[in-house]
């Protein structure tokens, strides 16, 4: 379980599950739609992990980023599909998100290799997807097309796209994850958090009480005594 | 190494033999404390409030950091290189060690019970498992004593079984936050209790330590002192006086004995050499933790021990217990859209649920013959880290409408966590893997583990009651609701191993006495979790520090009356 509390049922390893969908969508065996295409291009195999007893306090990430131009410009262009900026807080990719990406990918660790099959996968299906209906690589297509093939590949995984949904679902997961520990993405969803406080903690505000009062009062419970 | 002979040679810095150092040099003995990892220094080694997005991944767990990049854990996990251990063929046991000066206890999560009276004499009261050979009276003053320095937040509620602290020694509990005060709700609705969480973590100073200031995750290790580790409280005070040699990266192996068969002192591998070298003590404290403990007298073989020191009665590595674990998540639309403000609090619990069915129980109404509580993660709106992607897929969304879902949904999780007591079986116990040695050549444990149905019926228990609770709050439920044998942790997984040396009154039963000193070798102690006769429900680590401090008490006198 995270230390958030919420279940990390999204980490499994996805390699499996990719074997049996590449297998799935050989012509003849069923009407998928095809996931993987072109060859995937392996992490460099040389590259190790931070160790056992990194530096804490000078945090740096010791392997080489190994997406190419035309990976991080989809990448890029999916995260700001699904984290667009608004009144409050900025595009996914103007935070970095693609070069996060581009790390998570590249790690040598087995989540995210298996990670990296899914997403360069992913971004060569989104790519054909893009071909197929504007003649142009994802990243260069129209809002339009763009906005479509998204729509797409987040509805429900049973319009014959079980394993892009699942690729979207994995990319999202890592891409609001990325965001929403950043400075911007923290402030936007209101954590006040992680600043000294002298004396007492002061407990919930006045406002956040009354709320509470409100909630309970709703679900029929009494104030805890 | 000095040839020189010291009063005590204590092995391991953690919970147990930073305990034991203290008592010691504190009564004016000489102590050489040999910790295996390395020097750890929390003033200039804690990422106090360093960003996520300052570490690698984020700073997700990955199979180097299993807790987290900022996780305090050093040269430790699940597996580390070069020191396996191994489980006989279909068990599943997984053991947390941490290779640094202050062991464990530089990221454990400070939740601190303390065993209440029925929890020394459970067999006595349901006829399962063993009784300890001391009773909650007995180790009642060193539960304060340990209380008093350790700096434990929590209130004394009177309830049964679970003993008030002597006067003036709990520290204020910090304010509950919402969540928390929502499930206080339900359960009062419900006939549960649910009162201040007690954690190791200050809420006043205490000497060179500060107070909690409410930010930045206790598993980081905290640089201030408030959350207890014995790098900033019991070995600093050791130092302080004069008395305490550590040697660090000092692996030890083998308990020394001399031509009577008494400890001599023990044998250690220098990790930065390589090579072999002796400690020699008037007497010799074990505390390398319930496994590592096991393992040194398993595989301390002589020909008056031949089935290692200690263990005439053969219990050394028996009767191997770990916390009953399980949890439950769910999503509260009462908690979407709250007001903001600052729910960090000190990181962990404020309040949780006792054990509160001990009336049912005595009844025979229940299927399971102990308790378990409830630790709440009701602590709403924590630092965000990776798996607050979650929130995204559970809000199924994308674009503007994905960033409105965050902002609604954030905030709005909450999950339950069964701490259970599991009753010791003759199916789950550690001994010395015949063909296997770590990278100095030193036998490996090899772990057999089962669960059996008091454990697995309490996780249903658990599972209904949580249902019952959520669905009273207006929750959905999101996952842990699967078949208890599913559900239920891995053995080892809750980091809560104990009972491998189990004290007794009978040498033919137990390892050690209730001193924690060896029935066979009366100059040699056990202070770690290793001495449990029994787990309790309750959270370790306090009462292997009150025992440590007991036991250690008792030794200092018999050495002072020249009777070691
Ligand atoms: C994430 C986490 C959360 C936890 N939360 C809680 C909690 O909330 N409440 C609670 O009560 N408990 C908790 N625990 C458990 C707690 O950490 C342990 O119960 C406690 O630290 C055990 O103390 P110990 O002295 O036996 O062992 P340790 O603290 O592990 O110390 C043993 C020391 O001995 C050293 N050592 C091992 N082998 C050798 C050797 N051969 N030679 C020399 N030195 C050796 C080790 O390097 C280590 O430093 C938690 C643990 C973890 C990891
Ligand atoms: S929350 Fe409090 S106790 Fe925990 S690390 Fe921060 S200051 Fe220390």
């Amino acid at each position: 379980m995270s230390d958030d509390g919420l279940p990390r049922v999204d980490r499994r390893t996805t390699l499996k599950w990719l074997a049996a969908t590449i297998a799935a969508s050989q012509p003849g065996c069923g009407r998928d739609e095809p996931f993987v295409g072109s060859e995937i291009p392996s992490a460099d195999p040389a590259a190790a992990g931070y160790g056992k007893d990194p530096d804490l306090m000078q945090p740096a990430v010791p392997w080489p980023r190994t997406l190419n131009s035309a990976q991080l410009a989809t990448a890029a262009a999916l995260c700001d599909l699904v984290l667009p900026a608004d009144e409050r807080s900025p595009a996914a990719s103007e935070l970095g998100i693609a070069d996060f990406i581009d790390e998570w990918a590249s790690a040598p660790y087995p989540q995210q290799r298996a990670d990296r099959e899914l997403f360069l996968a992913g971004f060569g299906w989104l790519d054909d997807a893009a071909r197929a209906a504007s003649g142009q690589a994802f990243a260069a297509a129209d809002a339009g097309t763009q906005a479509a093939i998204v729509a797409r590949l987040a509805a429900a995984p049973d319009a014959g796209l079980a394993p892009q949904h699942e690729f979207f679902r994995r990319f999202r997961f890592v891409a609001a994850g990325a965001y929403y520990t950043t400075d911007a993405g923290m402030r936007d969803i209101g954590y006040t958090g992680n600043v000294a406080i002298s004396g007492a903690y002061p407990g919930p505000s006045d406002e956040a009480l009354a709320h509470l009062a409100s909630v309970l009062d709703d679900l029929g419970l009494d104030w805890p005594g | 190494m000095s040839s020189e002979r010291y009063d005590a040679v204590v092995v391991g810095s953690g919970a147990g033999g930073a305990t034991a150092a203290w008592v010691l040099v504190e009564r004016g003995l000489r102590v050489l404390m040999l910790e295996a990892g390395r020097d750890y220094d929390p003033q200039a080694e804690t990422p106090m409030f360093a960003g996520a997005a300052q570490a690698p991944l984020r700073g997700d767990g990955t199979p180097d950091k299993e807790f987290g990049y900022y996780d305090a854990t050093v040269d430790g996990g699940w597996a580390m290189p070069g020191e396996p251990y191994t489980q006989a063929p279909g068990s599943e046991f997984m053991w947390w060690r941490s290779r640094m000066l202050g062991g464990r206890t530089n990221h454990w999560a400070r939740n601190s019970f303390r065993m209440g009276p029925y929890d020394f004499k459970p067999y006595s009261r349901d006829g399962r498992g063993v009784d300890w050979p001391i009773s909650y009276a007995d180790l009642a003053p060193w539960y304060d004593r340990t209380e008093a320095l350790v700096g434990v937040y929590g209130r004394n509620d009177g309830l049964e079984n679970h003993p008030d602290s002597a006067p003036g020694i709990l520290h204020e509990p910090p304010a509950p936050r919402v969540g928390e005060l929502l499930v206080k709700a339900g359960c009062a609705d419900l006939g549960m209790p649910c009162v201040p969480a007690r954690r190791a973590v200050l809420t006043r100073p205490l000497g060179q330590r500060r107070p909690c200031f409410y930010a930045t995750p206790c598993g980081r290790g905290c640089s201030i002192g408030a959350a207890f580790q014995t790098t900033t409280s019991f070995l600093p005070m050791a130092l302080a006086t004069g008395r305490l040699t550590i040697v660090t990266g000092a692996m030890v192996f083998e308990v020394l004995l001399d031509q009577r068969g008494r400890a001599a002192g023990v044998h250690y591998i220098d990790k930065a050499t390589g090579k072999q070298e002796i400690a020699r003590g008037r007497t010799v404290v074990l505390a390398a933790s319930a496994g590592e403990t096991a393992r040194i007298l398993l595989n301390s073989k002589s020909p008056r021990f031949p089935d290692g020191a200690a263990n005439s009665s053969g219990q050394v590595g028996r009767n191997l217990m770990d916390t009953v674990g399980a949890a439950m998540g769910a999503q509260f639309p009462a908690l979407e859209n709250r007001p903001v403000y600052n729910e960090d609090g000190a990181m962990g619990m404020h309040l949780y649920i006792p054990f509160w069915l001990y009336r049912e129980q005595a009844r025979g109404e229940l299927d399971f013959a102990r308790g378990y509580h409830y630790e709440l993660g009701a602590d709403g709106r924590t630092l965000p880290n990776m798996g607050i992607g979650n929130i995204a897929n559970f809000a199924g969304s994308h674009g503007a409408q994905l960033k409105a879902d965050m902002r609604r949904y954030y905030g709005s999780f909450m999950h339950f966590v069964c701490r259970g007591e599991m009753i010791p079986n003759p199916d789950s116990y550690c001994e010395i893997d015949p063909g296997v040695t770590d990278r100095w050549g030193i036998p490996v444990l090899r772990f057999h583990f089962a669960w059996s149905e008091q454990e697995l019926n309490m996780v249903r228990h658990f599972q209904r009651t949580t249902k019952a609770l959520i669905e009273r709050l207006g929750g959905r439920l999101q996952w842990g609701d699967t078949a208890a044998e599913d559900a239920i942790s891995k053995g080892g997984q809750i980091i809560h191993e104990v009972g491998t040396t189990r004290m007794g009154d009978d040498p033919e039963h137990s390892v050690t006495n209730g001193y924690g000193q060896c029935w066979d070798i009366d100059n040699l102690f056990v202070a770690d979790g290793g001495v449990f006769a029994s787990k309790a429900h309750k959270n370790p680590t306090l009462t292997i520090m009150a025992l440590a401090w007991r036991s250690s008490d008792h030794l200092a006198e018999r050495l002072a009356r020249r009777e070691l």
